[in-house]
């Protein structure tokens, strides 16, 4: 009888451990927890700014990290393959990556030439990534129709881009950071598009970007971690990174919601990439004179046990104000054992897929712990989508199925409004080279939606300012209660 | 006799630490109410998977889903359906028979046309099955999150919860059914493969089907019996957890409950079907006992005191491959497993 069951619990013991092996092993993030990277690019402990070595040193890392603009010629670089209109051959040697990549060294300004890969006479073609499947899905209906939408209303209204539209390729990166780094590097490679671009999922946005740095290509994305995206020449925010917003959600905590006085905590996924937006929250809450009592961090593998004990400790230590960094399905557990507990703090955060208004309506759909909580967003709750631009709902009924749309379109419709801004300023010949160049001088960017931005060769974290959503129960909606907020 | 004896262990382990955490509101027990209410909805899910396992020597790692498919036909029903409205007892029962027709459907299509393939083939096939369902599910339901209310209201007209309160942790009503029903099906179980002549031909044809055959009994109506039987668990497993998981999405109950259900079934004993029902409490208090622990102690390292969550990530996953190692080394057959 042993002899005959030990195989089977070998073979169980060995999928078991190859789990745990694989649980919180996340491509493209190679730094161990409890450490961050400092402007020199070394890895240094989170709490005691001890430097440990260069990421190579301390993790084994990869060193892809700033890549160059053109300097991948065996991928994209050195033909144009999306039209004639450049005549399409790369500078080669003349690129502005090297090690320190990121916004740290300013570029020079293209001279001549440079990769025009994705641009025809009639299009561009640009790539996006978007969690359809995983952890925080978004409705593929929903982005489909929303990742063009803009560029088809401008075409309608007959604008274009000196001649030319916009063509969008959207792929699923599974909520999963190895996934996003395959699908981007077919839209490059296959679909050989100009641009990506990804709107939610901190590790998928950290290892596209990587990537695209590593072949040359310019990424406009959602202001996430700061963490390697800092050494990231190609890369774009077009909103507050976590870190940014951690300070100034200590402020709207103290000034607007008596934090001061209160019991406070946090709660965030266990993954280098929020260290940095945790350690801006705590800097910020001890700037405001504030305690920060409870700081939890937990598995992102962490399911209904977990979500039911963090919930027991906050209610137990009277936690009143929690600050909530986690995916949006986990936190849904955690409101639904809030509610369970009658348990009502005032749930703050940042992030981008929070905000939707699925979490409001599922949150709302198993008690009241989710009303009132207020976010921190990129972009207006859907709901007051009218007041900021009435031209989204007009073509959402025109050139879509789902009538005056929703959130999902709505933050498709910023993300590419902002992007049509930044060919608008490249002229009729775009490159990539010239594209970063410029984008990263571009000031007092607005597209009336998202914060205004404002880059600089040194700084391509052009945000600071946000909106303020709170969640109501009373129609299971976010509604935006300020906007373009950078200050409490 | 032995179950009797691994039953008594843990009831004084956990007795035991109830007793220490006594009068401390911060201690332990509240952690050990959310263990075994949460390890109830492991168990549940554990043994369906034995069920499968004991008739016919398969792990089968579809079983999450007939939970959700069940529980999206719960969810439509009513939900959904507006022109008339659905009684969620009707709805439950319209979704434990999707289940079972389901089951019945992945008998007759994935397992009895493999039923004399190695093991691993049929493993597989069970993966693939898995992964088609949930397929199907995106593409009827849409990967967004979707709601499902409980049975009984988590919280009454007053916005007060309605649970019953043990040890400063108020166990949702749900939960309460889910103790209950799990408690119920082990021993019926228990007894149906122990004593009834239907549930021993089932034990009989899972060790040699062939002998089986020659001495008269259906093969292939004890193993429609089995899939069907194992689709109605996790179809229950399915309405009774996603209320309380709070989010209904496509592999939702693969995602959220298979992993530490089948640490659960492997605990307890593949063969045993209390063993599931154990190794789920077993597997439910280990890890909130690790949450509670990873919480409350502390390591000086250098000048800084750090938690023990924050010095070992996913304590509570550690916590119980530790366990299962423990166990598996001292019994590889698990707490409660024997030959068949």
């Amino acid at each position: 009888m042993r002899r005959s069951q030990r195989p089977l619990a070998i073979v169980l013991l060995g999928v078991f451990l190859l789990i745990a092996a694989a649980c919180g092993q996340k491509p493209g993030v190679a730094l161990p927890p409890g450490t961050v990277l400092n402007e020199q690019g070394q890895v240094v402990d989170a709490e005691t700014g001890e430097v440990l070595g260069t990421l190579e040193e301390v993790a084994g890392g990869t060193t892809d990290l700033a890549g160059g603009i053109g300097t991948d010629s065996s991928t994209t670089g050195g033909t144009t393959t999306g039209g004639t209109t450049t005549g399409g051959t790369t500078t080669g040697g003349t690129t502005t990556g090297g090690t320190e990549g990121g916004g740290s060294e300013p570029a020079p300004p293209p001279s001549g030439g440079g990769n025009s890969t994705g641009v025809s006479d009639k299009v561009i073609k640009i790539g996006i990534h978007a969690p359809l499947t995983g952890a925080a899905p978004v409705p593929s209906d929903s982005v489909q129709q929303g990742k063009d939408l803009y560029f088809k209303w401008m075409a309608d209204k007959g604008q274009s881009l000196f001649g030319r539209t916009v063509e969008v390729v959207l792929k699923n990166d599974q909520y999963n950071p190895s996934t996003a780094v395959a699908v981007c590097k077919e839209m490059v490679e296959k679909d050989e598009v100009f641009l990506l671009s990804g709107a939610a999922g901190t590790d998928q946005i950290q290892a596209c970007a990587r990537y695209a740095a590593s072949v040359g290509v310019p990424y406009v994305g959602a202001g996430v971690t700061e963490l390697v995206l800092n050494q990231l020449q190609n890369y774009f925010a077009t909103s507050m990174t976590y870190k940014a917003q951690g300070p100034l959600l200590a402020d709207m905590l103290v000034s607007d919601l008596g934090a001061k006085n209160e019991k406070n905590g946090m709660l965030t996924f266990d993954t280098p990439n929020f260290e940095d937006a945790r350690q801006g929250f705590l800097d910020g809450m001890e700037k405001q004179g504030a305690d920060v009592v409870y700081d939890r961090r937990v598995s992102k593998g962490a399911g209904v046990n977990e979500a039911r004990s963090v919930v027991q400790e906050m209610s137990q230590q009277g936690i009143e104000n929690v600050y909530v960094l986690t995916s949006p399905v986990w936190f849904l557990q955690v409101i639904v054992a809030a509610n369970d507990q009658g348990y009502r703090p005032q749930w703050t955060g940042v992030g981008i897929s929070m905000t939707f208004d699925t979490v409001a309506n599922v949150g709302c759909g198993s008690g009241a712990s989710l009303n009132n909580a207020k976010f921190f967003s990129p972009f207006p709750a859907w709901f007051d989508s009218n007041r900021y631009d009435p031209e989204f709902r007009e073509a959402s009924r025109k050139f879509s199925s789902k009538g005056d749309g929703d959130d999902f379109m709505w933050l498709s419709w910023s993300g590419t409004k902002t992007i049509w801004d930044m060919f608008k300023a490249l002229g009729p010949d775009p490159t990539r080279e010239k594209f970063i160049y410029e984008v990263e001088r571009m000031r007092n960017l607005k597209n009336d939606i998202g914060p205004v931005l404002n880059y600089a060769p040194g700084d391509h974290f052009g945000a600071d300012q946000v909106h303020v959503n709170e969640a109501r129960c009373s129609d299971r909606r976010w509604h935006t209660i300020k906007s373009f907020v950078s200050d409490f | 006799m032995r179950t009797g004896i691994v039953v008594g262990i843990t009831a004084a382990l956990l007795g035991l630490i109830l007793l220490l955490g006594a009068g401390d509101d911060a201690g332990p027990n509240a952690y050990v109410v959310i263990g075994v209410a949460t390890g109830a909805l492991y168990g549940l899910v554990a043994l369906g998977l034995v069920l499968v396992y004991k008739g016919s020597r398969v792990f089968n790692f579809a079983q999450g889903e007939f939970g959700t498919v069940a529980a999206f036909t719960v969810y439509v029903l009513i939900e959904q359906v507006t022109s008339i409205k659905v009684p969620y007892y009707v709805a439950v029962v319209a979704g434990l028979a999707v289940a079972v027709a389901l089951g019945l459907m992945m008998e007759r299509v994935v397992v009895r046309p493999l039923m004399n393939s190695p093991r691993v083939t049929l493993l597989v096939a069970t993966i693939a099955f898995a992964l088609f369902v949930v397929g199907m599910q995106i593409v009827l339901f849409l990967p967004e999150a979707k709601t499902l209310r409980p049975m009984v209201a988590t919280t009454g007209a007053d916005g007060n919860p309605t649970g019953m309160e043990i040890f400063n942790y108020i166990v949702p009503p749900q939960n309460l059914i889910v103790v209950a029903v799990l408690a119920v099906l082990a021993v019926v179980l228990g007894y149906f493969f122990s004593k009834t002549d239907l549930g021993l031909a089932i034990l009989a044809t899972s060790q040699d089907s062939f002998a089986t055959r020659v001495v008269g009994i259906g093969v292939e109506r004890t193993s429609r019996f089995i899939w069907g039987s194992a689709a109605f668990l996790g179809g229950l497993a399915g309405i009774l957890y996603i209320p309380i998981s709070g989010t209904l999405t496509p592999g939702a109950m693969t995602t959220g409950v298979l992993i530490p259900a089948f640490t659960a079934a492997v605990l307890g004993g593949m063969t045993s079907l209390p063993g599931a029902f154990l190794g789920g409490i077993v597997v439910g208090c280990v890890q909130s006992l690790a949450n509670w622990a990873g919480n409350s102690y502390s390591l000086t390292i250098g000048e800084a005191v750090k938690p023990l969550q924050s010095i070992i990530p996913g304590l509570p996953d550690v916590a119980i491959i530790l366990v299962l190692l423990l166990v598996l080394l001292a019994r590889p057959q698990g707490l409660l497993g024997s030959e068949a």
